[in-house]
């Protein structure tokens, strides 16, 4: 008995020393991440570009930062993230903002960026900067099933980003695409399903945090530019979810592209790697494209 | 309510201390009552289909014990079980049935339809179903005493550490520890966390991990080539052992700590040297459910030679449909049966206590890893076609391979850490879990365990995919 209570005390004290120690490691350890979805939001933190790209998978894909300087004689940094949306293209503005505010906000809209799709535990990937970061502690919030006890473990917060440690400790970073990952490849269309928006149901707290966008472009006099980038098929122009954003825009004067059903882009395979993401090639085409628009 | 989930830590720690500040009496109503609020978490709607199954197996097992003629048992016994068998069979099979039966309809130009019905399948339906028949026939079989306490009797159907998932266990195991007075002792505490942080981790760091590339893949497979199918459906092998594994463990570990025994599931299955090996180490709880009452009382082995074939074929097709209402777990359920006919025809088992080389070992068991992977395809594929798809193409080595380093490299520590565990229990016979005696290896061991799965476990991956079944 007495053993076993000697054992017991070593193995929760060995948990709760090791967990400390790897806190503080961690903590001084994860700014320098360079590689991986970590690596990605700590460059579009630090970064002081004067035209900044938000957005989800498609910004990542579509905009290549060298053609917008170019063509706008400004730095450019693309800040699209996959998976996530509205949410952290927020939070990511609002702590921008903070250290130095860009001048012109490209904000990709994918046609479903404001449905009802429960992607809220997607949001716990953001939990290093729960601690650091106001406005991502605000939107990791907003997952119902978040819950503060797990920020109790060091380990856990830093959950998964070994991976990422040990790549930016050992590798070299490449030339920088500042943030735009280019697609190489064409579409087959044997291997797709169509991808319909089914789901037209609104999320209110999405729509709430394109609003927040906007109001915070309007306080910061920052130009707020919104797109839709191609698609490989057409959309639904009755869709409610596309009309809703349309109402939002135009309620509050924003610049607003349409790309969705624009022909020069539409079922043209030789630009897009799948249905929804342009490849290389389409990608420099729209991104000249856009440019030139919002000159 | 999945035990990883936030809730359950909160709901395990208030049931536990419910049920030992009460006094012994009521005890079965804490677990009952925590049982049922476990199982409508899920569906409240639920609930009164295992209250019906339970009302139902507890009646009939009262009437086949008080009826003098064995022909009125029978009639109670056939009662039970139709009764019992009908709402699986309804919930759980009428459309697969329906739709098999419209496209059969179809191909003759007929044109009755049976129709779609939007039924949700009950969680957990197959488990509380079998043990309910289980605790019938035995008590039809004299094996057991009926259980006069209705309360008693619903919590060994309801019983929520192995409520959705099994262990499927026996009433002769079961029923009688629900009259025990069972203590809270430190050496259940230790063996019953040690059974629960090995279930967490075989589920988040390799299961969960492991289904990231598993399910891009097979849920995509017309984008995927023969080398992603390859790499995909080796990795599925022990994405499910994990699941179900990990799953078993926790619920061992969650009725240990309560003082309650359950029954082992798993005995490391790919170290297995034959197919029925295999089957002594994989979901041992269903594999002796149909051995006993399935396989058994055709026949066994204890007929023709044909037939006795034909009885492993059928219970192994059974098995098999008992997994899922679709016909790739038909197939799967099949293709045991044919591996196990061919075993036995051809004598290729390891006799107990025959002595192998190491060699022989080695090849023996990838050969029936092969076998066992190969199968899995039909079982984790969404249809039969993806499968026929998979397979045609599975050899092809053209096309990109799809990379996923991430899960690459999590997944690679994670089985490698249990690859070593699993060699020291397998030839050591050293139960890390069941030891209770603590020393600093296994505070070490432990302790890495938690930090492993804290680093590198998936916290938001899906449900257990056994309780589906």
């Amino acid at each position: 008995m007495k053993q076993s209570i000697k054992y017991s005390i070593l193995f929760f004290g060995l948990i709760v020393i090791i967990d400390l120690i790897s806190g503080v490691i961690f903590e001084n350890l994860f700014k320098q991440i360079k590689f991986g979805d970590y690596g990605v939001l700590n460059k579009s933190l630090s970064s002081d570009s004067e035209i900044l790209i938000l957005g989800s998978s498609r910004a990542v894909h579509h905009y290549n930062p060298k053609i917008f300087s170019k063509g706008l004689n400004k730095s450019c940094y693309n800040a699209g993230f996959g998976g996530q949306g509205l949410f952290l293209n927020y939070a990511l503005l609002k702590e921008r903002i903070k250290s130095q505010p860009p001048k012109i906000i490209i904000l990709d809209l994918a046609p479903n960026i404001i449905d009802d799709n429960k992607t809220y535990n997607k949001l716990n990937l953001l939990l290093p900067y729960y601690k650091t970061h106001l406005a991502f502690k605000e939107i990791i919030q907003l997952n119902p099933e978040f819950s503060k006890l797990e920020l109790v473990s060091s380990l856990y917060v830093y959950n998964s980003t070994l991976y990422d440690f040990i790549r930016s400790l050992l590798l070299k970073e490449k030339k920088s695409n500042f943030g735009f990952v280019p697609l190489e490849g064409q579409i087959n269309e044997n291997k797709f399903s169509p991808f319909i928006l089914e789901n037209e149901k609104m999320d209110n707290n999405k729509i709430t945090y394109l609003n927040k966008i906007i109001n915070l472009c309007e306080t910061e006099n920052i130009r707020l530019i919104s797109v839709i980038s191609p698609t490989y098929l057409k959309f639904d122009q009755k869709n409610r979810i596309i009309d809703k954003l349309k109402t939002i825009l135009n309620k509050k004067n924003i610049e607003f592209y349409d790309y969705s059903n624009d022909t020069s882009f539409y079922q043209k395979k030789v630009f897009f790697k799948d249905q929804l993401h342009l490849n290389e090639v389409g990608a420099d085409i729209f991104s000249n494209d856009l440019a030139e628009k919002i000159k | 309510m999945l035990f990883n989930s936030i809730q359950f830590l909160y709901f395990f720690p208030i049931v536990l201390l419910l049920y030992f500040l009460s006094p012994y009496k009521w005890r079965w109503l804490i677990l009952l009552i925590s049982s049922y609020y476990f199982y409508m978490s899920w569906n409240i709607d639920y609930v009164f289909l295992i209250l019906f199954t339970t009302i139902i197996s507890y009646g009939s097992a009262i009437q086949i014990e008080r009826s003098k003629t064995k022909k009125m048992k029978q009639f109670f016994l056939a009662f039970s079980l139709i009764a019992s068998l009908g709402v699986l069979f309804f919930y759980k099979y009428f459309n697969f049935i329906g739709s098999s039966l419209n496209e059969l309809f179809s191909f003759f130009s007929n044109p009755i339809q049976i129709p779609y019905l939007k039924l949700l399948l009950p969680v957990g339906i197959s488990f509380y179903t079998f043990q309910t028949l289980s605790y019938t026939i035995d008590v039809y079989r004299g094996d057991i005493k009926t259980e006069k306490h209705f309360g008693i009797y619903a919590l060994y159907v309801s019983f929520f550490p192995q409520l959705v998932a099994g262990p499927i266990e026996r009433s002769t195991r079961l029923l009688p520890q629900f009259r025990v007075k069972h203590q809270l002792t430190l050496d259940n505490v230790i063996k019953g966390l040690k059974w629960i942080i090995f279930g967490f981790f075989m589920k988040l760091v390799i299961a969960d991990r492991l289904s990231l590339y598993v399910d891009s893949v097979y849920n995509n497979v017309y984008q995927h080539s023969g080398m992603s199918f390859i790499i995909a459906t080796f990795l599925f092998a022990f994405q499910i052992f994990g699941d179900f594994a990990g799953y078993s463990s926790m619920a061992i570990g969650i009725a240990r700590i309560m003082g309650y025994d359950l029954m082992t599931n798993f005995k490391r299955p790919y170290f297995a040297t034959s197919i029925s090996d295999f089957w002594h180490r994989w979901h041992i709880s269903l594999s002796t459910w149909f051995k006993d009452y399935f396989y058994i009382p055709m026949g066994g082995s204890r007929v023709g030679i044909s037939r006795w074939y034909l009885n492993l074929f059928l219970t192994f097709l059974v098995s098999g449909l008992w997994h899922g209402a679709n016909w790739t777990f038909v197939i799967w359920g099949a293709l045991h049966g044919v591996y196990i006919v061919l075993e036995n025809m051809f004598k290729l088992q390891v006799k107990k206590n025959q002595k192998i080389s190491f060699f022989n070992r080695i090849f023996r068991t990838l050969f029936v890893f092969i076998l066992v992977d190969f199968a899995w395809i039909f079982f984790r594929a969404n249809n039969v076609s993806d499968a026929f798809y998979i397979i045609r193409n599975i050899f092809s080595f053209a096309g990109e391979i799809f990379y996923d380093y991430k899960v690459f490299f999590y997944g690679a520590i994670g089985l490698f850490v249990l690859f070593i565990n699993d060699l020291i229990v397998e030839n050591y016979k050293d139960s890390i879990l069941e030891n209770s005696k603590m020393n600093y290896k296994s505070v070490i061991y432990f302790v890495f365990l938690i930090c492993l799965i804290l680093f590198t476990g998936v916290f938001n991956g899906g449900q257990f995919i056994y309780f589906q079944f």
